[in-house]
């Protein structure tokens, strides 16, 4: 084992730092309020490298692996402390390029990852596709065949990037207990986005619900075998919601504990600076704690995914399991440090936690998935 | 970055885990009981290359890496955590002291008898007045006729009763540094030891030591600043770490095993919702502990003190642990409290790893301190001038009964 970022790996956290820093940090708390979407500021970080880190190099990505590519999102998450744009750059340029990439024809390839990398094409996901179904609603998507291609009918909730995107990476159920993946352009007749008005959590990441109704797609919107979603495309995208998705919050959580180190040298209780007190200090260092550990945790599981051998699904759950915990605890603590003066990012953070905690099926389907399989009632 | 285990080191690691378990994890009960390391566990130990691992070829050691350091001492400890805290801190820590800053010539004869077990060392730093602040240590090391003496007394102390030398912190006043690490033979007339009685790790030899003028060879007295202190203690925090990490393991297997073979209303206990939390719980934080465990060993075989890092690791493992037995106690029930069940001995030995070494607390203020926030104390009437230290006289309740 070897624990040390090495030159091009810490190359890549300071590539994400240094453009979240200086495009996304100084409007931040400006376009969380008005939960705005920014086009220009996604096409600079395309330019910068962070949207389009995963992307193969022949698509004008970077060609990262996943190890240097939650480096570049930690890093992003650091250097933006932004919850929202962090989720929304790592569902395009990771959750929605990635399967493309690795699932794919050749085709779909050409179509999608070139116009991705560059920006110009805004991939989008639904929060649930992230748990396989686990919360599904009644109103789940459903693909019946239609000639050579598909008809989809029903809605997804809660979709990420789906008010700018240009496609749409989908599962829908094409039989009892079968889902098959789609790729959708927002062209497709049949199609429409509702925007969410009242979006109350990661507000610079838009999102949406998209309605399918009499849906007609052809055979090439199929992303990888028919009926085969739940062993393609679920393992992969919980993989990568366990490691991109998270890395951000890696990168938010250091800075987080950052600012309630900096509060508490400066802000005053009972004549004296917060920091005199031992209780502060101590939640202080165990902030600080939980974010080591969870970088191993975190950075295990990145660097498992670029290995030949299958990746631990219960160690990439356990690195979500621990710094959602870490999150929401740390978040809590540094937000009650600030005081009534919370604002800016440890207000967005605290706020934001739940999602983080509550997606990919939240703890009820991390518990299970790290205790492992139980042996039947019967046994 | 690279979590990747080589072969030799698994492989190593893997004969040492067969040694361990046959003998000296079956012992483990026993060694509680009668509150003493059993000498078969002395001969197994001994035989293994587990005390060369820590040690550079230049010493006699193995020079294994830091992580296949760490997954040793995890071994030996997941196997009877009492026999790895006394053997461990006297061929990793006791011995390092002396080949750090004893000279290899002169020093090499206490290291080898250590190595090969023939001897035992401690390392006595703590006194009755305070576990942690030095400043009220008295225990001095005085210029004699022809040598050094030592005076004092130290209390809780881990192979107080077995050790042959210590490697004792006392004051050295007639040296600007004021303190040093005396190497001393604790087989002499000047010398008495005590046995203290302990919740836990019950067959670990603790007690106390008091020093009556005992002699010490000239060359015996190193002379050593207190920030020193940290770089010796920090293979202490190391080792005690990746005690609770074992105790935890051991306890999430037991409970593991429990849930799958128990039923009760009707299905197997791992069937329950809070019985797969309590699983998933400490199967996480186990693997974050112990990853902190291998990156903290890592640094420190590359000659890092990664002070900061251990001192987090510590207060994190450790309280980590004790949580740990507690789950396995609430899945096994009234069987976790049972003397001579597994769980109950974990549960008592678990919470001597948060104190052992610098209580939780203490560490949580060194790291505090390189994170850039000291340590202040002032006399403080915290209150005062606020009204907050005043019970409320004018109230509505007066109020109401002077209108009856």
């Amino acid at each position: 084992m070897e624990f040390a970022f090495d030159e091009p790996l810490l190359r890549m956290r300071e590539l994400g730092r240094s453009a979240g820093y200086r495009y996304a940090a100084p409007s931040a708390q400006l376009r969380d309020n008005g939960a705005i979407w920014d086009e220009r500021l996604f096409t600079s970080l395309a330019r910068a490298g962070v949207a389009h880190a995963a992307i193969p190099l022949a698509y004008g990505g970077l060609g990262a692996n996943v190890l240097e590519t939650v480096a570049v999102l930690e890093g992003f998450g650091e250097g933006s402390g932004d919850t929202g744009l962090s989720l929304a750059v790592a569902v395009h340029g990771m959750l929605c390029a990635l399967p493309i990439a690795l699932l794919g024809t050749p085709q779909q390839r050409d179509r999608y990852l070139g116009a991705m990398a560059s920006g110009t094409w805004l991939g989008a996901l639904a929060l649930a596709e992230l748990d396989g179904g686990a919360t599904a609603s009644g109103h789940d998507v459903t693909a019946t065949r239609f000639l050579d291609g598909w008809i989809l009918e029903g809605e997804k909730a809660d979709v990420i990037n789906a008010p700018n995107a240009h496609h749409f990476l989908i599962t829908a159920r094409t039989s009892s207990d079968r889902r098959t993946a789609f790729v959708v352009d927002r062209d497709t007749a049949g199609l429409s986005v509702a925007p969410d008005p009242a979006q109350t959590a990661v507000r610079t990441c838009r999102m949406s619900r998209v309605k399918f109704s009499d849906c007609r797609v052809g055979p090439q919107a199929v992303l990888g075998t028919p009926g085969n979603a739940a062993a393609g495309l679920v393992p992969l995208l919980a993989a990568l919601d366990r490691t991109c998705l998270l890395a951000p919050w890696l990168g938010i959580l250091r800075e987080v504990v950052r600012l309630g180190r900096e509060t508490a040298a400066r802000r005053f209780v009972l004549s004296r600076p917060l920091a005199h007190s031992q209780s502060v200090r101590a939640a202080l260092v165990d902030g600080q704690t939980l974010v080591e550990a969870a970088s191993g945790l975190l950075y295990r599981a990145a660097w498992q995914l670029d290995r030949s051998e299958p990746a631990s699904r219960r160690d990439a759950a356990a690195a979500k399991l621990f710094l959602g915990r870490a999150v929401r605890d740390v978040t809590r603590t540094v937000a009650e440090l600030c005081g009534t003066a919370a604002d800016g990012l440890v207000r967005r953070a605290y706020r934001d936690s739940l999602l983080l905690t509550a997606s990919g099926g939240g703890v009820e389907v991390l518990n299970v998935v790290i205790a492992g399989p139980a042996p039947s009632r019967t046994a | 970055m690279d979590f990747s285990i080589d072969e030799p080191s698994r492989k190593l690691v893997n004969e040492l885990d067969d040694r361990f378990l046959r003998g000296i994890a079956s012992r483990a009960p026993v060694t509680d009981e009668v509150g003493a390391i059993p000498p078969e566990n002395w001969r197994e130990i001994a035989q293994s290359d587990y005390a060369r691992l820590f040690h550079p070829a230049s010493v006699g050691g193995l020079g294994a890496d830091g992580v296949t350091q760490a997954m040793a001492m995890e071994r030996l400890a997941r196997a009877c955590p009492s026999t790895f805290w006394s053997a461990t801190m006297s061929v990793l820590v006791c011995a390092k002291l002396i080949h750090t800053y004893g000279d290899a010539e002169h020093h090499g004869r206490l290291l080898e008898p250590l190595l090969r077990f023939e001897r035992l060392a401690c390392f006595p730093v703590v006194e009755n007045t305070s576990g942690s602040d030095a400043s009220t240590y008295t225990t001095a090391v005085r210029r004699d006729a022809d040598g050094y003496v030592i005076t004092g007394e130290k209390s809780r102390i881990t192979n107080a009763t077995t050790a042959d030398l210590g490697v004792v912190l006392a004051r050295f006043e007639e040296h600007e540094y004021g303190w040093c690490y005396a190497f001393v033979d604790l087989r002499q007339d000047g010398v008495r030891t005590y046995r203290m009685h302990d919740l836990g790790l019950r067959g670990m030899p603790w007690g106390g030591i008091v020093f009556n003028r005992a002699r010490i060879g000239v060359r015996d007295v190193v002379p050593v600043r207190l920030e020193e202190f940290p770089h010796g203690m920090a293979w202490g925090w190391l080792f005690i770490s990746i005690a609770a990490i074992a105790i935890a393991q051991n306890a999430l297997d037991a409970s593991i095993a429990h849930a799958r073979s128990h039923k009760a209303f009707g299905r197997p206990l791992i069937h329950m919702d809070r019985v797969q939390e309590a699983i998933a719980e400490m199967r996480t934080q186990i693997d974050a502990a112990r990853l902190l465990a291998y990156r903290c060993a890592w640094h420190r075989a590359e000659g890092r003190l990664a002070q900061d890092l251990v001192g987090m690791l510590k207060p994190y493992a450790t309280e980590m642990a004790v949580r740990a037995t507690q789950h396995a106690v609430q899945i096994h029930g009234a069987w976790g409290l049972t003397h001579g069940y597994p769980v109950e001995r974990m549960y008592r030995d678990a919470p001597m790893n948060v104190i052992g070494g610098f209580a939780s607390n203490r560490l949580r203020e060194l790291v505090a301190q390189d994170l850039g926030l000291p340590t202040p104390y002032q006399d403080f009437d915290w209150l005062k001038a606020t009204g907050l230290d005043v019970d409320c006289a004018v109230h509505p309740g007066a109020l109401l009964s002077a209108g009856r």
